[in-house]
């Protein structure tokens, strides 16, 4: 009999359920989709402590190290098994021929990792002033979790900076885009006639001009004495005049579709006004295809901004972002001879990946009424 | 066109409704389809007219041009505020309009699309209520359960989403939903078709009994003739944009004037295998609106038909005691009646 | 053309415990749960039921083409002419013997032609194609085929028409070219699931003649699948009524409407309005809802609905299939 009791509870759980509920459960089922989400909100959360996570400043030049590679961690010695990770010293040698340096772990210095260890300065947000990092080792010993560039600077924190560059960039496009695309859709869809006509056109002509060619005029167009975050503003900025075509048209037909369905009709026949209509029916409906947009357009902006940072057009050193860390390994001799400079390859890629996974998962829950 | 002393709450004059073809990138206006073509009828209050015809022939459109749903392209729609007045509802503005429309509902075929998906049951028959400021907080539960008590649901039920009820029972909401601005006139737009036959029953008995209850005026639109004989006082057929004939349901079913009305009738096929009969197959298909044959629409399917009725638009006149035909051989024909 | 003559009981297709069940992350759901009859050469076995009675996957089963995750059970005997009895329920779905009986022996029509032909060829290919896959013709004698049967469905100018594409057609004349379709390999069976639900009643009625008059010319058995009682009425000769995945009555289509036995057929018949009735009373209805053939209780699945219902026996055990006399048969405690 509680059984039976437990079953009619649940069944009126789902009976209740709002939307979002209801798309929850729809979305907990896409497995990929979960895995998308967890690693995008390990990659943000990481992004957003970038100064703690990283190992030291971004600035500083290790000069004895120029192009070191990556120093493994280690757990084990010639002793054995030590519960304290540990990182070897770096010894360098110079070929005398070609000039080439190479590098090899010298194994007497060992220098023990420690954890929030208190470092290199930095500002959290660029607000509170502080030392303290998550992980790093001692002086004078170094730690290269990815390697250094040509400046001898460590890539490790580097990475992590251009995370913060790169993921939010795609945001704050998307947001602009949102914007645009949200009046600009919803007036089209909305009022019809010749300003959809007006703006359909416009959108048609956006889209058919080549990209690269259009974000390139844009970006050279950019007064070069801007200061970096002017210089972020105005890349987003070109990147969404593009980036909100796609989203206009999504909500214009969205709202074309759903101006037809008879609740709507039933609402206005009720004497509902159309503010009412628009903010109470219309956007609760749509808004969840919105968010898978929205999704999907977000990796689109990120590969935009890497695009054009590694042609040189977008973001200047010294900021950091993967695309700008990318221009490091524009030849094939430095890509063979120090392949750690494609690791924001390598971070572009899985979180292009992520995003599409988790749009996939969004798209699928975003009607939980089929 | 009505007697003097059948009062009518609705009166239509000559209602038009034309949708413009567009073509090309310019979307330059190359023709009309006319829905709806100069329709004439009243309804007498508290009565049901019975709208009957084929897909396509313009009846939902005349439903949704009454309520203004659909702004009409001419014509008049007369309906009678407060006591005497009769008042054009074509000619109100948006505020007008908006109060006047507390008088009149429409209840929807689609018990799924006519639903808000993301409103609770609450919110759906209490919206009417809500934005025309009548009732909110605590007497709005209070009416919003009187009304889901009147058309039958539970009231233990108000905090569900439409996704947990069957099609009956969302058809119910929406009925609900219909009657919560006390509303002397409803149009019911194909309410039953959507149902399973078992449901479709108790959905017309609700109905039925709520016009008993709140001296409701029906507009009743259904392809099916069962159904429209089963509920109507009076009877409508429309072929392609215009009523064809017009008569109390008794007379219409057994004294069917119009041609197509006999071919209607018989075609419909009856749940008694001992009354299958030769039908009257009409050749052909529903004239196409955008493109109507010429003189009398139906004359093309009509066995009938004669020289006239491809060069002359047939009259709309009365036959017989409010009984009026469109036909040019109205009173010259013996039609067949229902057998049944 | 295949002989026209009947004996008394020479079924085509025996049908027996058919189960097709889908297994869903929220149970099984029962769609067909035990369904036997047969349907005899030359007649005419109408199944009616509301939705979700599992009328339509009964269709789907025969001709083995359930979509997953359902699987069908049961057997379900084919009597081929000339040929050794086969059971369809043992064929694999995507076998070389199935798909020679499908599309060939056994054919299907369905609501909407629309979905099921395709969008992007002629009509007459479409025809064509089922012909040449089917039958061993030429193109041009398949082309020929293909213009006497749109000819036969009554499509007028079929030598025009033949290269017409679907949207091209009406309704009606879409539903025509269906038939011609199903028809042209002259099939012993043809299943038409609601096939004129989606029309307008005088289409409707063109249609319902023309399936009446090929049948007489061409001998198929006709399985006629809609929820319309009308319909059933008009096209019948045995008529089998479904309820929840199960057939809850079988018997003549006299039989069924004018000496209904079990208390669904009864009332269902009961609350339809009729035309010619005169009496506007308020009808008969049904109360309750058909529920969702998923985790359903013990006992006779009307039970819920049921006004003659006897707690204690009917909630408890499934209903015993009764025999009547002339091969009535109805699922119900009433007539132990």
């Amino acid at each position: 009999m509680k059984n039976r009791q437990d079953k009619i509870t649940a069944e009126e759980k789902f009976y209740i359920a709002t939307q979002w509920q209801l798309m929850w459960r729809k979305f907990k089922k896409h497995k990929l989709a979960i895995f998308g989400a967890i690693v995008l909100f390990i990659f943000y959360f990481v992004a957003i402590f970038c100064g703690f996570f990283s190992t030291q400043d971004i600035y500083k030049r290790h000069t004895k190290y120029i192009h070191a590679p990556p120093q493994r961690i280690h757990f084990f010695d010639e002793e054995g098994f030590h519960l304290r990770p540990f990182v070897y010293g770096l010894k360098r040698k110079i070929n005398p021929v070609t000039l080439r340096r190479t590098y090899s772990e010298d194994r007497t210095k060992k220098y023990p990792i420690y954890f929030f260890i208190r470092g290199d300065k930095y500002k959290l947000w660029n607000l509170f002033p502080t030392d303290l990092h998550l992980l790093g080792v001692k002086e004078p010993g170094t730690i290269f979790l990815f390697g250094t560039d040509k400046l001898g600077r460590d890539l490790f924190s580097r990475n992590l900076h251009a995370a913060r560059i790169s993921l939010s960039i795609g945001l704050v496009g998307v947001a602009l885009s949102f914007i645009l695309g949200c009046a600009l859709g919803g007036i089209s869809g909305y009022f019809g006639g010749t300003a959809d006509m007006v703006i359909q056109r416009v959108i048609e002509f956006l889209m058919s001009i080549p990209t690269i060619p259009l974000w390139m005029a844009l970006s050279a167009a950019l007064p070069p004495h801007w200061p970096p975050i002017k210089v972020y503003f105005g890349i987003t900025i070109i990147l969404s005049i593009v980036g909100w075509c796609g989203l206009a048209r999504v909500v214009r037909g969205k709202l074309l579709e759903l101006r037809q369905e008879d609740f709507v009709m039933a609402a206005k026949i009720i004497g509902a006004t159309d503010g009412r209509i628009i903010t109470r029916h219309l956007l609760p409906s749509f808004l969840s295809y919105l968010i898978v947009n929205i999704t999907l357009a977000i990796p689109g902006m990120i590969l935009g901004e890497t695009s054009l940072s590694f042609l040189g057009l977008g973001l200047q050193p010294p900021v950091v972002s993967w695309g700008v860390l990318l221009r490091d390994a524009q030849n094939v001799r430095t890509v063979v001879l120090h392949p750690w400079l494609l690791i924001p390859g390598l971070f572009v890629i899985v979180t292009v990946l992520a995003f599409n996974f988790l749009g996939d998962g969004l798209r699928d829950a975003a009607d939980p009424y089929k | 066109m009505p007697k003097e002393d059948k009062k009518p709450l609705l009166e239509v004059k000559n209602l038009k409704k034309y949708f413009p073809i567009e073509k090309g990138f310019w979307k330059k206006i190359v023709g009309y389809v006319k829905a709806v073509d100069g329709v004439n009828l009243y309804v007498p209050e508290g009565e049901t007219l019975g709208l009957v015809g084929e897909s396509g022939c313009g009846k939902t459109t005349i439903g949704r041009c009454i309520l203004r749903a659909i702004e009409p392209t001419g014509g008049e729609v007369l309906f009678k505020m407060g006591d005497s007045k009769m008042v054009d509802i074509t000619r109100l503005n948006k505020e007008e309009l908006r109060s006047i429309r507390k008088d009149m509902q429409l209840i929807f075929q689609d018990p799924y699309s006519s639903l808000d998906s993301r409103m609770t049951v609450l919110d759906i028959i209490g919206e009417p209520l809500l934005v025309n400021k009548i009732a909110k907080g605590v007497e709005l539960r209070n009416r919003v359960k009187d009304l889901v008590k009147t058309v039958g649901l539970d009231v233990r039920h108000l905090r569900r989403y439409p996704h947990a009820f069957s099609g009956g029972q969302r058809q119910r909401i929406g009925i609900a939903r219909a009657l919560a601005l006390n509303p002397k006139f409803i149009v019911a737009d194909e309410p039953v078709s959507a149902l399973d036959v078992s449901v479709q029953a108790q959905t017309l008995n609700l109905l039925q009994d709520l016009q008993k209850e709140f001296n409701l005026t029906y507009l009743f639109i259904s392809h099916d003739l069962s159904v429209i004989e089963h509920i109507s006082d009076r009877v409508a057929v429309m072929y392609v944009g215009k009523i064809v004939e017009l008569a109390e349901t008794e007379e219409f079913f057994l004294n069917p004037k119009h041609p197509y009305s006999e071919a209607l009738l018989s075609a419909l096929p009856k749940p008694d295998p001992r009354l299958r009969m030769e039908r009257i197959i009409l050749p052909g298909e529903i004239a196409d609106p955008s493109n109507p044959p010429s003189g009398c629409y139906f004359h093309p399917r009509c066995k009938y038909a004669k020289d006239i009725c491809k060069n002359e638009k047939p009259k709309w006149g009365e036959v017989g005691s409010e009984h009026w035909v469109a036909c040019h051989f109205a009173s010259k024909l013996t039609l067949r009646k229902v057998s049944g | 053309m295949r002989s026209k003559l009947k004996s008394e009981d020479d079924p085509l297709l025996e049908i027996k415990d058919l189960r097709t069940y889908f297994y869903l992350d929220e149970g099984i759901l029962k769609a067909v749960d035990g369904v036997s009859f047969k349907i005899d050469r030359g007649k005419t076995l109408g199944i009616v039921g509301e939705s979700g009675c599992g009328k339509s996957v009964t269709a789907q089963s025969i001709l083995r083409i359930v979509p997953s995750p359902g699987k069908t059970e049961g057997e379900i005997l084919f009597h081929q002419e000339n040929e050794k009895n086969v059971d369809l329920a043992e064929l694999d779905p995507f076998g070389k013997e199935i798909r020679n009986i499908r599309g060939n022996q056994i054919t299907m029509i369905f609501q909407e032609p629309m979905t099921s032909l395709s969008p992007l060829h002629t009509i007459g290919n479409q025809i064509m194609e089922t012909i040449l896959l089917h039958r061993k013709l030429n193109k041009t004698e398949a082309r020929g085929l293909a213009k006497e049967m749109l000819d036969k469905v009554g499509i007028p100018d079929p030598s025009h028409r033949i290269d017409d594409y679907p949207h091209q057609l009406s309704g009606g004349l879409r539903q025509r070219a269906m038939i011609a379709m199903a028809l042209s390999c002259n099939p012993s069976l043809l299943i038409a699931d609601e096939p004129t639900t989606a029309l307008d009643v005088t289409v409707q009625a063109q249609i319902l003649e023309l399936m009446k008059d090929l049948q007489k010319e061409f001998g198929m058995s006709i399985i006629y699948i809609t929820h319309n009682l009308g319909v059933i009425a008009e096209i019948s000769d045995e008529v089998a009524v479904m309820y929840l995945g199960k057939v809850v009555e079988y018997g003549s289509v006299e039989d069924i409407f004018h000496n209904p036995k079990h208390p669904y057929t009864s009332r269902l018949l009961k609350s339809i309005p009729r035309v010619g009735r005169k009496v506007r009373a308020r009808l008969d209805s049904i109360k309750g809802t058909v529920p969702l053939p998923l985790g359903l209780p013990r006992g006779c699945t009307f039970y819920p609905r049921c006004p003659q219902a006897k707690e204690g026996i009917c909630n408890i055990d499934a209903p015993p299939l009764i025999e009547l006399e002339n091969g009535h048969k109805v699922e119900c405690v009433l007539y132990r």
